[in-house]
């Protein structure tokens, strides 16, 4: 398989990431649609990794792996306070900083 | 047989994402995502890096997904459904861009192969992408990414605690 065919499905996914965030309300699932962004990246710096033969690209998915593991943890955190604060993942009751 | 094997993984990994962003439900977005995971993870492995495609599965789609989901059902799976969900001037404008974005990253991505460098290194496919590889690598030329990481770890575990157990009010 070339090199394109990896990339235009990492751009597909990414792109379908990019829609979920604008287009969903649930906190939990723009946060999930984050989510499958970052794996889209991922899978770029495999492909690029794969086909310059070099294994620097996998190094840095693999923090990308630990960055992600970690922010996932503090973001839920976040997401179940806030549901304590006011009682709903809804992204549009969150206004405490409008102007 | 690699083509075919693609073009499935990737039907799956697109319709995961579709019904991730798409269905009322958030568990079965949560679970649809674990189809993605499941099939970049072989993805990773038809490109040769086998380390990454098990640290995949056992960090995204195991520990992370498992932590969604157990958000998803201590919150608010009932609530969800009442929602309506109606289509708004915000989903049209989403969609438009979304388009938008596609083509341009489509192009993008078929002019790939005039981004790739040259070959970088005497290792062989098959070499890339093994534990000894990567160890090779962590443990040498990125030893002071690899503390720091064990220190962001560290302040996640903190931060987590400290933000679930909080009275916020």
């Amino acid at each position: 398989m070339s090199p394109q065919h990896y990339l235009v499905l990492a751009g597909i996914l990414f792109t379908i990431g990019v829609t979920g965030v604008l287009i969903r309300k649930n906190a939990l699932i723009v946060f999930m649609s984050i989510e499958l962004m970052l794996n889209a990246v991922n899978l770029t710096l495999v492909t690029f990794s794969h086909f310059m033969r070099s294994p620097d690209g996998q190094v840095l998915v693999f923090f990308s792996i630990v960055v992600a593991a970690a922010e996932v943890a503090v973001g839920l955190a976040l997401i179940v306070a806030l549901f304590r604060l006011s009682g709903s993942t809804n992204l549009d009751d969150f206004n405490l900083l409008k102007w | 047989m690699t083509a075919f094997l693609f073009y499935v993984f990737a039907a799956l990994a697109v319709a995961g994402g579709l019904t991730l962003i798409l269905h009322r439900n958030p568990v079965y977005s949560a679970l649809s995502l674990i189809v993605t995971m499941f099939s970049l993870a072989a993805l990773f492995a038809m490109l040769d890096a086998q380390f990454l495609a098990i640290i995949q599965v056992l960090v995204y789609a195991g520990a992370v997904m498992v932590l969604f989901l157990f958000v998803i059902m201590l919150i608010n799976v009932r609530l969800e459904q009442r929602l309506p969900q109606r289509f708004t001037a915000q989903t049209a404008v989403a969609v438009a861009l979304g388009i938008i974005l596609l083509v341009e990253v489509i192009q993008i991505g078929l002019t790939g192969s005039k981004m790739l460098g040259p070959v970088a290194t005497e290792l062989s496919a098959k070499e890339v992408g093994r534990v000894q590889t990567l160890a090779g690598l962590l443990f040498t030329k990125y030893v002071l990414p690899f503390e720091v990481a064990t220190i962001l770890l560290l302040v996640a575990i903190v931060g987590g605690i400290y933000f679930a157990k909080r009275k916020l009010r």
